[in-house]
């Protein structure tokens, strides 16, 4: 009976030398709405079985299953072979120059650019729209649609929507996840998501995330709208995208 | 017994030594340094993301605590603890502070250094000053007397220059208790992602627009519509007439547009008018010039040369002109009996565009009344008539032009001795506009 009782007092004060000892500090990746976990690793590989000698440096893990960005409603985690614990925002823009041609009052204008956004290690990201209104050299300017509506010609319009459209005319595509939907989560906000209708107000949100996610390529649709007196000149305007990730 | 002694005392040995053991880690625990933790929330938006550009930095960050000093560091790689190297062209001289409330940028002397590590958890150095006390790379702002920054915070920095190179660069945060420029008791730390690049230069194409027509019309009024689709364009307002016909001379009478068909007078009962359509964005000025006809541009019967010029005889195949400007006064009035040809733009009509840009200039002003009242630039009852083919401006505008028609009246007087014969004069009527 004693030695019973000696045991259990024994194992208890193992496991507080056990809890004394180990430091209980954790850096967050994977995150809820009530928690985050910042490189957990789980299973065998990761960043601690690290080999190395003299001569050589290596990384490895065996029995690897899962590769890529496991999302639900409220939590989200990377998997894979070995992961990184560095925060990325990667912005590509596809097409640095965007010709509407010879604007007229009768027919809308119409273009496209495009730009990619990668986030990693984030909470997700917001996109915005920068760049002012189109302006000729003398300062005359188109004015930008500040409610969202279809093309109206004869009445000066700058607009852009970030999906598919037919009308005008046929042009633009929805936000494309790359290499798939499992991995990619971006996607048109609200204002800017509906078919054949456009809006243009500097600063104001066009696209966004609320989670990592790998590269979505999102396609800018333009039109342009003039009047009959419109000023002539060359209207143009350098055209940012700014994401802006929350870590 | 012995032996069942001594194994209690083993058993009581050993679990004294396992308590004394626990006992002292749990106390090195406890006395231990706070550690730092990551920041929850960390996020940066610029103004402009375009490489190499000057742009506004707003962090939005969480903290855990009350924090006197903010540590900002970008550079090329992320992790807090390791060297920042700064991305080449960043510059951070000149910068200001704008937001949260009290913070100011710390003084010189106490600004990080480029390529010196940065702080991380566990707490290292805090202190790491820039050689020569500059740095390109990295700044501090502090508040003055109070640790006042908890929870979501908003930290504007204005007047930040970009990487020159596109792509991701790193800001490497740290926060710190103390007040005042002292960047003491570390506290927080996390890194934030951003990126430049090149703007998307978007551009379309207005091309210039220029629509002058110019004829005889019945119409009388600024206010009477020019009529249903009666816009300019370059073949002219379909069933609108090209010429001004001022009727039979009458020396007891001054013929003013315009003049009745049939009867004594017999004229077309039209006014002159020219409309001008333009989308020039600063404007457009109106202008005449008269056609020559044997050197000289008055009315006149065709072939004929006048006797001097400008005509001043009552005799010869010429009228004599208005003076071409109304400085004149009372000699730019046409008064019957007295040989005189004149013109007045005594409005605009606007009923046919959108714009009011047009205005007749001064020395065309003229009322289209007949008397011997004109006053210098007073407008009324005063003609005027450039005869030597000078291009002169008959009205302007500032901005585009929408179908605006400056509706011309002429008037003649005949002498008793000006010789019989058909009298004309052809105007060359042309707008040039400024893009």
């Amino acid at each position: 009976m004693k030695t019973h009782g000696s045991r259990g007092l024994l194992s208890l004060l193992v496991l507080f030398l056990i809890m004394g000892i180990l430091d209980t500090t954790a850096y967050a990746q994977y995150s809820g709405s009530s928690y985050k976990i910042e490189e957990a690793q789980v299973g065998a590989t990761g960043g601690d079985n690290d080999l190395t000698s003299m001569a050589y440096k290596a990384r490895a893990g065996v029995g690897d299953t899962a590769v890529g960005i496991v999302a639900g409603a409220v939590y989200q985690a990377v998997g894979g072979f070995t992961t990184s614990d560095i925060p990325e925002l990667e912005v590509s823009v596809n097409t640095p120059t965007v010709d509407l041609g010879a604007a007229t009052a009768s027919a809308a204008q119409t273009g496209t650019g495009s730009f990619g956004v990668r986030v990693y290690l984030a909470s997700g990201y917001v996109v915005y729209t920068r760049g002012g209104l189109p302006t000729t050299s003398g300062g005359d300017t188109v004015p930008g649609m500040s409610s969202t509506g279809p093309s109206v010609p004869g009445t000066e319009q700058f607009g852009i929507n970030m999906v598919a459209n037919t009308s005008p005319t046929t042009f633009g595509a929805v936000p494309q996840q790359l290499p798939d939907v499992t991995f990619s989560f971006g996607s048109a906000a609200t204002n800017y998501n509906t078919a054949n209708n456009y809006r243009y107000v500097d600063g104001e949100q066009v696209a966004q995330s609320t989670q990592s996610s790998g590269v979505t390529n999102y396609t800018i649709s333009y039109i342009v709208n003039i009047a009959p007196l419109t000023k002539a000149g060359v209207y143009a305007l350098d055209h940012q995208m700014i994401v802006v990730a929350t870590y | 017994m012995q032996s069942i002694l001594k194994k209690v005392n083993i058993q009581y040995l050993l679990i004294l030594a396992l308590f004394s053991v626990s006992l002292l880690a749990v106390m090195l625990r406890v006395s231990a340094p706070a550690q730092a933790a990551q920041l929850t929330s960390r996020s940066v938006s610029l103004s402009s993301n375009v490489n190499s550009g000057t742009a506004t930095y707003t962090f939005g960050v969480t903290t855990a605590a009350t924090t006197g000093g903010f540590e900002f560091a970008i550079c090329t790689t992320p992790l807090a603890g390791t060297a920042c190297v700064g991305p080449t062209g960043v510059a951070v001289t000149g910068i200001g502070v704008s937001a949260p409330s009290g913070f100011i940028l710390g003084t010189a002397g106490n600004v990080p250094a480029c390529g010196l590590t940065t702080n991380a958890a566990p707490a290292s150095s805090n202190t790491v000053a820039a050689s020569g006390n500059t740095s390109f790379c990295a700044f501090r702002i502090h508040h003055p007397t109070t640790a006042a920054a908890t929870g979501a915070t908003t930290i504007t920095v204005t007047a930040l220059t970009n990487p020159t190179a596109t792509g991701t660069f790193f800001i490497r945060i740290a926060t710190y208790a103390g007040v005042n420029n002292t960047y003491t008791t570390f506290q927080d730390f996390g890194t934030v992602a951003q990126s430049v690049r090149a703007a998307t230069n978007v551009s379309f194409r207005v091309q210039e627009i220029l629509q002058v027509c110019a004829g005889g019309t019945t119409v009388d009024a600024t206010a009477t519509a020019m009529g249903t689709g009666d816009v300019c364009d370059n073949t002219g307002i379909t069933g609108y007439l090209s010429s001004v016909d001022l009727g039979v001379a009458d020396p007891t009478a001054v013929r003013v547009s315009p003049v009745a068909s049939g009867g004594t007078t017999q004229g077309n009962a039209v006014n002159g008018f020219v409309m001008v359509r333009a989308n020039a964005s600063n404007g457009a000025s109106i202008q005449y010039r008269t056609v020559q006809n044997t050197s000289s541009g008055e009315l006149k019967v065709a072939g004929q040369s006048c006797n001097a010029t400008p005509s001043s005889s009552a005799t010869d195949q010429c009228i004599n002109s208005s003076p071409q400007t109304q400085a004149a006064g009372t000699s730019s009035a046409i008064i019957a009996g007295t040989e005189e040809f004149g013109m007045a733009a005594f409005g605009v009509n606007r009923t046919s565009g959108g714009t009011t840009a047009v205005t007749v200039n001064g020395n065309y002003d003229g009322t289209g009344s007949t008397g011997g009242s004109c006053v210098t630039a007073s407008g009324v009852d005063c003609w005027t008539w450039q005869h030597d083919g000078t291009a002169t401006t008959l009205a302007s505008s500032s901005g585009p032009i929408d179908d605006e028609a400056v509706l011309l009246k002429f008037a003649a007087a005949a002498a008793l001795t000006t010789p019989t014969g058909l009298y004309q004069v052809n105007m060359d009527i042309f707008a040039v506009p400024t893009y």
